[in-house]
């Protein structure tokens, strides 16, 4: 009796384990499930329009803004904090960028990158300085960063036109490879990544593990805001100027990019940097099409909210719940 | 007084997904006795509790309560019927008053005419609900917020007799209680055993039930084994009852020398911190010292201070390691001087609890895992593997997730991340906390281990047969003070131990 119970107990036990293993596979396909559903829902209600040679590189354009962001944050989001600024920081680095453009155009990406860097790692302070929630530190900055945009924006910044080559498709593809592979390499085969990780699934676990939580967290703001300069040095070569609305709402893109791509807000364990490639893709091809279908600027917004709630109503990890709390 | 049957439990049966956490579960509970449900984790004994007390409902059997069908839908449904419960986490609600607490749901008794809370009328009742199990220092105005999980605890006891129990179960308590606490908690029990109420008593620790329960009921994998009346059994014969197998008698270390190394290895002089005063102590090599004193008295402070989680206010921690010193500011410094620490709080401190077994247990390593600047998966897997293979950590895989191991599995993993960093000193706080007989025993094999290769151990607990059964020196803290010191000996008993502690 004893034994057969046992030897049921053990078969239970494993259609258990597989069922886990079939949940976990399930739901690491729903990200490339989305990309796929994506384009063949807008290739089809556009009449074709979404995947032609033309559209692809707007496309193209999209997904790079987004995806070098997206680098950044990820690093931020997988400790469980998420960082509101990056918009705002990228247009100030991108109005320094400008001012020092006389220099040369590896002056100047040098120093967005730096002041990126700069802004990130006061993000960094505040937050660990005031024990104050990094997204209300970071939503703060936003708004000060904004304000100082526009002062420095007053007497007009523009570029020397002969820098437009930088806004070429290899040139972009080029930096897209270089950053993801970085990226790719530092959060999954570093320390520095694998502690990101550690601090999302437990901050005082970490602590007693010897992860020098504050510096983590002061050094994932500083690769945001680096990546936001980055951000802000590729917008301003794209437009050839800087305007006080440069870079709004590309921390949101990021976000919803990455919620998109399958990573939880709340970070830690499923952090995945994929879901920074996969993500980045499938929201740009979501806002092209929306484009295509013709919905106006706020109609997006609107759509682009919804998606996200659900995207993060699906990746909110209930069983963190019990550890959040 | 004549005992008769209060509550049947019949062919109770309850899943949780494809665990069978209760099977066919059949027993009775008498009037005027207390009852000791033991069972190792996941045997189904806090299943059975919160079946009994409403909080979730069987799939199978049913249920008598006085001869009269009893199925609560809910554990306030349970309360109508006099059914109680004393649970394990903290099970009061911060923001309230002592008062407001204890008559949490039973507001309408102190309105006056105008439908307003009579405030003063509620403090009190509680104040004399509290005397009455005698507690005299605790305000029935303070806030809960403040008070230690202790007095917490002695509140939510007020709380269930206040409800006039028929059946109180008591589920886990002790553990988290010091001796003032328990005493409370005993008298209570005797009270309700006296006037022929019945007593559910759960506990991990077998001393404590054979000496407070008139009878053991054992579960084992959701099975009920049988019943037992304390005064015609031996706590091995009820450990064998919980494993189904033989544990053998060497429980805890068989020698009674003080044996250890010369060489110091921890050291901390005069430290203040907290409540922590003047502190000074030495760790030797191949050494268990014991720190054994009341919960709140800073012996887990002081572990913390040692491992440098906690900057002391004055004084010094060193490391030594091949002669040279190292002053233990950080974390950080004591694990690169091969210390590791074991918290108290398991789920909350010591492991990510969403991560897999491997994560936990290669992160303080990941310095010794670089190859140059890169960490490989494959050499992290290698480490947690050998760390978990050395614990004999049951799992379906080293990628499982920790959440659902089972507590003593837990702390296996725990073990498992100072074991593949290659701890020369342990600072273990309560190591076997909430653990199981089979687990329990395990951890002592693997302390009596380490000592033979002449690593070192310093293990705070609050129950003092491991501290006596294991340490090759005890160091007793009062109030923040070292009291007193024994060396291992056959002499030293827990009374002994106790006359320092309070």
């Amino acid at each position: 009796m004893n034994e057969a119970t046992t030897k049921k107990g053990n078969a239970l036990l494993e259609l258990w384990s597989d069922k886990e293993r079939w949940g976990k596979l399930v739901r690491s396909l729903v990200p490339f499930a989305g990309l796929v559903f994506i384009i063949v829902f807008f290739q089809v209600t556009t009449g074709g329009k979404l995947l032609t040679v033309k559209n692809l590189q707007t496309i193209l354009n999209q997904i790079f803004s987004i995806i070098l962001g997206a680098c950044g944050m990820v690093f931020v989001i997988s400790q469980g904090n998420l960082d509101f600024s990056m918009g705002s920081v990228s247009a100030v680095a991108a109005a320094v960028a400008a001012m020092v453009s006389g220099a040369g155009v590896a002056v100047s990406l040098l120093i967005a990158l730096l002041v990126g860097a700069a802004i990130g790692t006061l993000n960094g302070l505040l937050h660990v300085g005031f024990r104050a929630p990094a997204n209300i530190v970071t939503l703060c900055t936003q708004f000060t960063f904004r304000g100082i945009v526009q002062v420095l924006t007053i007497s007009g910044l523009i570029i020397p036109m002969s820098w437009n080559w930088l806004d070429g498709t290899v040139v972009k593809i080029v930096v897209t490879v270089l950053l993801v592979t970085a990226t790719v390499i530092t959060f999954s085969y570093t320390k520095f990544g694998k502690y990101c990780k550690a601090i999302g699934s437990g901050g005082a676990a970490s602590i007693q593990s010897g992860v020098p939580l504050d510096k983590m967290k002061i050094l994932a703001f500083l690769l945001s805001g680096a990546t936001a300069g980055l951000c802000g040095f590729f917008a301003l070569i794209r437009a050839g100027s800087v305007a006080p609305t440069t870079g709004t709402g590309l921390e949101m893109n990021v976000l919803l990019a990455i919620v998109l791509g399958g990573m939880p807000l709340s970070g830690g364990a499923s952090s995945k940097v994929r879901a920074v490639i996969l993500g980045s893709t499938m929201l740009a091809f979501l806002m092209n099409g929306l484009v295509i279908w013709g919905l106006n600027d706020l109609v997006q917004q609107g759509v682009k909210g919804a998606i996200f709630l659900i995207a993060v109503a699906l990746s909110f990890e209930r069983g963190n719940i019990a550890v959040i709390k | 007084m004549k005992q008769e049957t209060v509550l049947r439990v019949r062919g109770i049966t309850k899943s949780f997904a494809s665990t069978r956490a209760l099977v066919d579960v059949t027993l009775d509970f008498c009037s005027g006795e207390v009852r000791g449900l033991i069972g190792e984790n996941g045997s189904g004994k806090s299943t059975l509790s919160n079946a009994i007390s409403g909080q979730l409902q069987p799939d199978e059997g049913t249920m008598e309560l006085h001869g009269q069908p009893y199925s609560p839908v809910n554990n306030v449904d349970a309360k109508n019927h006099h059914v109680c419960m004393i649970v394990q986490e903290m099970g009061t609600i911060e923001g309230m008053t002592v008062a407001a607490n204890i008559f949490l749901g039973k507001e309408d008794l102190f309105q006056n005419g105008l439908k307003i809370l009579d405030t003063r009328r509620m403090n009190q009742e509680a104040d004399r609900i509290l005397k009455e199990i005698g507690v005299d220092y605790i305000q029935p105005e303070a806030l809960v917020d403040k008070m230690a999980f202790e007095d917490r605890k002695i509140v939510e006891m007020a709380r269930a007799m206040y409800m006039e129990p028929e059946i109180l179960i008591v589920d886990e308590t002790t553990t988290a209680l010091s001796q003032r606490g328990r005493d409370i908690l005993y008298s209570i029990i005797a009270r309700l055993r006296d006037s022929g109420k019945t007593v559910i008593f759960i506990s991990h620790d077998l001393d404590e039930v054979m000496d407070k329960c008139n009878s053991i009921s054992v579960m084992r994998d959701g099975h009920y084994v049988d019943t037992l009346a304390v005064k015609d059994c031996t706590p091995s014969q009820v450990r064998q009852l919980m494993v189904g197998r033989e544990i053998g008698e060497e429980y805890y270390r068989a020698d009674y020398e003080h044996e250890y190394g010369e060489e110091v290895v921890l050291e901390c002089k005069n430290i203040h911190a907290g409540i922590l005063k003047d502190i000074s102590l030495q760790l030797h090599k191949g050494e268990i010292l014991g720190l054994a004193g009341l919960t709140d008295c800073g012996i887990h402070e002081l572990g913390k201070v040692l491992f440098g989680l906690i900057p002391p206010a004055s004084g010094t921690v060193s490391a030594y390691r091949d002669g040279a010193e190292v002053e233990i500011k950080k974390p950080i410094t004591a694990i690169n001087s091969k210390m590791g620490y074991v918290s108290k709080n398991r789920d909350q401190e010591a492991l990510m609890l969403l991560s897999s077994i491997q994560d936990n247990i290669s992160l303080p390593s990941l310095d010794m895992l670089k190859k140059g600047f890169l960490i490989f998966p494959s050499s992290e897997k290698e480490l947690a593997k050998r760390g978990a293979e050395q614990m004999q950590i049951k799992m379906r895989g080293i990628d499982q997730c920790v959440m659902y191991l089972s507590g003593g599995n837990k702390q296996k993993v725990v073990l498992a991340k100072w074991i593949g960093n290659g701890s020369e000193v342990l600072i273990l706080d309560c190591p076997t906390r909430g653990i199981d007989v089979g687990v329990k025993a395990a951890i002592y094999r693997l302390m009596e281990k380490l000592k033979a290769e002449g690593k070192s151990i310093l293990m705070i607990s609050e129950e003092l047969p491991e501290v006596i059964g294991m340490s090759d020196r005890i160091l007793v803290l009062k109030d923040g003070e070292i009291q007193k010191e024994f060396m291992r000996s056959s002499d030293v008993t827990e009374s002994v131990i106790i006359e320092y502690m309070i």
